[in-house]
């Protein structure tokens, strides 16, 4: 099970948005997982066991855990290199 | 949490458009746009200025394949009703990038009214389709008229106003 967080700045529009994509990248790649959403101010606080971190913003800090921005989910601009390096950052 | 299915239905027309907005700054542009909210009491005072403090925070400028955009947004507790309104510009302003933080000129502005019904993540569905519409955007900037905004608009939300 790959833990997974969402975070956006007020944890709820656009971060449900990218969540939604990323639920459809990892079923089609048949990645068993966890999703959770939050806030970025949160971010630091949840994420101890996560295998990966989708954010909306590019985040200056490094959480120890691999990141990436989903905001191309948003207007389709790099969406598929994006889902590839969702689905391999969670492929063991 | 608000479960009243009025607050849940998407309110959106033609009153809810803005053509040829001229603005000094994104701020400038972002309380003109909130006017169209209090005009029809969607939102609560501190609407506005929730919108500009999270827009500094969290900006929302977008890089399309046409038009820059921006989806300005406040957190629930400042709205009353779910609702959209649409700002086209005359010039463009200098928004952030949402993902870099870096200037994007941005001439068309989706504000959302968000009330955290189950609502929002079709609206925001509805409004990632017509983000990756090259020709829908371009219409929407060089429409002539609210109407025709309007109905550039309304196939991708019609569901939601129901």
């Amino acid at each position: 099970m790959k833990k997974v967080i969402v975070a956006c700045g007020g944890g709820i529009a656009t971060s449900t948005l990218i969540a939604d994509k990323v639920r459809q990248a990892l079923d089609e790649a048949g990645i068993d997982y966890q999703l959770t959403q939050t806030t970025l101010s949160e971010l630091v606080y949840e994420n101890s066991d996560a295998d990966l971190i989708v954010t909306s913003m590019r985040v200056e800090s490094d959480f120890g855990v691999p990141s990436l921005s989903g905001a191309g989910f948003l207007t389709g601009i790099n969406e598929e290199a994006i889902k590839e390096q969702i689905i391999s950052a969670l492929s063991d | 949490m608000n479960h009243n299915k009025n607050g849940n239905t998407l309110k959106f027309d033609k009153d809810m458009i803005m053509l040829n907005i001229r603005a000094s700054s994104s701020d400038e542009l972002l309380k003109e746009i909130s006017q169209l909210f209090y005009a029809k009491d969607y939102v609560h005072d501190s609407f506005k200025q929730a919108i500009i403090k999270r827009e500094e925070q969290y900006p929302t400028g977008l890089k399309t394949t046409s038009i820059g955009v921006a989806i300005p947004h406040a957190d629930p507790v400042h709205v009353k009703q779910e609702s959209l309104a649409v700002g086209i510009l005359k010039e463009a302003v200098s928004f952030n990038e949402m993902t870099s933080g870096e200037p994007l000129n941005v001439e068309i502005v989706f504000m959302l009214g968000i009330t955290d019904s189950g609502q929002h993540l079709i609206m925001l569905k509805a409004l990632s389709e017509i983000l990756r519409d090259k020709e829908k955007l371009l219409r929407i900037r060089y429409a002539a008229t609210k109407e025709e905004v309007f109905q550039c608009i309304l196939p991708y939300i019609n569901e939601l106003l129901e």
